[in-house]
């Protein structure tokens, strides 16, 4: 039912745009509208998408509800991300900025140093993302720390993604730098946090020492055993 | 046809429903006209005069007079000048019962002319039996159908093997092609069944006895059993025997002669009326006579004859908690008090065991549940848990002093696998970090203990909650649970 109305809705769409004037000029500027921002916005969501990462583990403020419902957020976010990045790509391939390969692999065919960093950012994210998605095989393998050591190089993505949101394209107005800086101090932040709570998981986590007196044994172990006159059919040997 | 194993089949004296079966697995109808030879057909009022004679009861359970049950079939259809359907409820959901799947596979015939009988009487437009699904007994009734070419007229009906299942208006939704689950209303069956149509439905032994009965008549009928509860019943011994089987005993027989017959130790007690059903002291056991009055007497019950000797090696409250866990499970969902009074009162029995909770914990949960249901799913559990307490009152205080009896818990209370889920969820201690997840994800099937780590159902996990595991496996933030399949 909902498959058939989004079908009908996409159909009658594309009859508008191709058949009328105004619907062509929507598409036009629709299509301005995201050349010129899907990358910030797939920026934004992945960035977001990695400080609830972050935050997914964090005990001491968050409850075990909130952070089921943060990692669904994060999990989220991050398809948003995706979406916009893929747009974002396919949209510069479209206007000839890059060539198709050199989206995928990094500084082929002549495109600059800014755009390979791009292409070496989605790859990376690419892989996140897959990870991602397969985490539970990952659980159920014998090595469910591959998943943690693969899923974690968005960390790297990240700042080579940064590279490439200031220097590939247009010049960034004040207030982008801005928010690139915040995405930054936020993600420091959410990971200083983790690093804190996990170190301190660690110091916890010695051994406990256990004093033993003289004085303890009072009970014999064999009271758990104990016989009662009326079961002897049980078997006891 | 010809079943490869067929439950076994005993009797206490001269045998009537199992006459026959001494001899052969199945009663194909050539022979089974050798012992039963065909009744003449009776109209409604001897059919009626015949059962009130003899007062025959329902035999499902609920005991209730079947001369009453036709006579309030028959007086609707005249009333509303409607047709008739006849039920034959064979579905059994009770794990621990064998007799109405005993009859179907080894003398269909019997209970086919049960139904004829009453079908004939009240000008019934169809015969519908249900049966459990894909069980031998649906393959060996359908034979049973053909071989007498009773196709057009009979229909047999696979219906899912629950618990709840075996509830009437369960039984009249499934072979109306609904969920088979109880009815929230709609009255009785006699005046509203199949289709709208009055309804008559019985159980399968209801209808091999009417068979019975008309064959030997009132008065031979009653040459056998205790003053006021004439003739035989079929009961499933199980539990600790050595030999179980379906015996067939006339009332009044002490119970001590039919567990002896099965090689049954009573132990710590037997639980009689099945899984909603009461269990006997050993005292009572020893003394108590085979009848619903008797029974009923010593606070037990006979219900659908089921008979559940524990013997002594396995801990009594350990099997109270695996019943009661398995009944919670059982609910249809339909009714809230039901749906989640039961697995509160599952755990809390399950925390007395441990030695962590407190009896009266278990009974106020039990308060807050029974007789808030549309079937007698939670009156029955909350009956079974509440005398499981009383009889083993000792072992109870144990428990609660010692966390432990020190017995097993062998599994002597059978309870069906679970559609063959064999599925289990481990943690990988080294990587648990007791965040906790799991136990939110999966509330049915994980708790936390104190330390915040995770303690996980000692069962495979049921299918229905299979979705919410594998959710719980790849949500774990530590990667420390994985699900297991021995396949």
């Amino acid at each position: 039912m909902v498959s058939l109305v989004v079908v009908a809705g996409t159909v009658t769409m594309a009859m508008l745009a191709l058949t009328t004037g105004w619907g062509a000029a929507a598409v036009a500027s629709a299509r301005g509208f995201l050349d010129f921002y899907s990358g910030v916005f797939a920026l934004l969501g992945l960035t977001g998408t990695v400080i609830l990462g972050v935050v997914t583990t964090e005990r001491t403020l968050l409850s075990i509800d909130h952070r089921i419902l943060s990692q669904r957020v994060h999990r989220a976010t991050a398809l948003a991300g995706m979406g916009f990045l893929v747009t974002h790509v396919a949209l510069k391939i479209d206007s000839g900025l890059v060539g198709a390969a050199g989206a995928i692999i990094p500084f082929a065919g002549g495109a600059g140093l800014f755009v390979g960093l791009g292409a070496i950012a989605g790859d990376i994210m690419l892989l996140v993302l897959l990870t991602g998605l397969l985490r539970g095989k990952f659980a159920q393998s014998a090595r469910p720390w591959m998943w943690r050591a693969l899923h974690d190089s968005a960390y790297l993505a990240w700042p080579v993604s940064i590279l490439h949101g200031l220097f590939s394209g247009r010049p960034p107005a004040t207030w982008v730098v801005w928010s690139y800086v915040l995405a930054l101090v936020g993600v420091g932040v959410a990971l200083s946090f983790r690093l804190a709570a996990t170190s301190k998981a660690r110091e916890t986590a010695v051994t406990p020492k256990v004093e033993v007196t003289e004085k303890a044994a009072a009970e014999p172990l064999a009271r758990v055993y104990n016989l009662r006159s009326n079961t002897e059919t049980r078997r006891t040997g | 046809m010809i079943p490869y194993r067929v439950p076994d089949v005993r009797s206490v004296g001269e045998p009537r429903l199992t006459a026959g079966l001494d001899r052969v697995r199945r009663l194909d109808y050539a022979a089974h006209r050798d012992v039963h030879p065909e009744a003449a057909s009776h109209d409604v009022e001897t059919l009626i005069s015949l059962a009130e004679a003899v007062d025959l009861r329902g035999r499902g359970g609920a005991a209730f007079p079947f001369a009453r049950k036709l006579g309030a079939v028959a007086r609707t259809a005249r009333s509303k000048k409607a047709e008739v359907v006849v039920v034959v409820n064979a579905t059994e959901g009770e794990p621990a019962s064998a007799k109405d799947k005993m009859l179907l596979l080894r003398t269909p015939h019997l209970v086919l002319d049960g139904a004829m009988l009453a079908a004939d009487a009240l000008d019934a437009v169809e015969i519908v039996i249900g049966v459990a699904e894909g069980h031998v007994a649906e393959q060996s009734m359908l034979a049973a159908v053909e071989e007498r070419g009773l196709g057009e007229y009979v229909r047999v009906v696979g219906l899912p093997e629950k618990f709840v299942t075996g509830e009437g208006g369960s039984v009249v939704n499934g072979v109306s092609g609904r969920d088979a689950v109880p009815r929230g209303r709609g009255g009785r069956t006699s005046d509203s069944g199949v289709r709208g149509l009055p309804t008559l439905l019985s159980n399968a032994e209801t209808y091999a006895q009417l068979a019975v009965l008309t064959g030997l008549g009132a008065t031979g009928y009653a040459e056998l059993g205790a003053p006021g509860e004439a003739g035989t019943v079929l009961l499933t011994v199980g539990g600790s025997s050595m030999r179980p089987a379906v015996v067939e005993t006339p009332t009044g027989v002490p119970l001590a002669a039919v567990l002896d017959l099965c090689g049954a130790a009573v132990g710590d007690g037997v639980l009689v009326g099945g899984y909603h059903g009461r269990w006997l002291t050993p005292v009572d056991a020893a003394s108590v006579p085979v009848s619903r009055k008797s029974l009923a007497d010593v606070g037990g019950v006979l219900g659908a004859g089921i008979v559940l000797p524990l013997g002594g090696e396995s801990c009594p409250l350990g099997e109270a908690v695996r019943v009661t866990s398995y009944l919670a499970e059982q609910s249809s969902g339909q009714c809230g008090p039901c749906r989640l009074g039961l697995p509160d009162i599952a755990h809390l029995l399950k925390d007395v065991a441990d030695g962590s909770g407190t009896v009266e914990a278990v009974r106020w949960a039990v308060v807050g549940t029974r007789g808030r249901g549309a079937c007698s799913h939670p009156d029955g559990t909350s009956r079974f848990v509440l005398s499981a307490l009383d009889t083993f009152a000792d072992d109870v205080a144990e428990h609660l002093r010692e966390g432990t009896c020190g017995r097993p818990v062998y599994g002597i209370l059978p309870i069906p696998a679970d559609e063959g889920s064999q599925v289990r969820l481990l943690v990988d201690w080294t990587r648990c970090q007791g965040h906790g997840l799991c136990s939110k994800i999966l509330t049915d099937h994980v708790n936390l203990d104190a330390h915040g780590y995770p303690v996980i159902a000692d069962s495979p996990v049921p299918t229905s909650l299979r979705a919410q595991a594998q959710r719980a496996v790849e949500m774990c933030p530590a990667l420390a649970l994985r699900l297991d399949d021995p396949k």
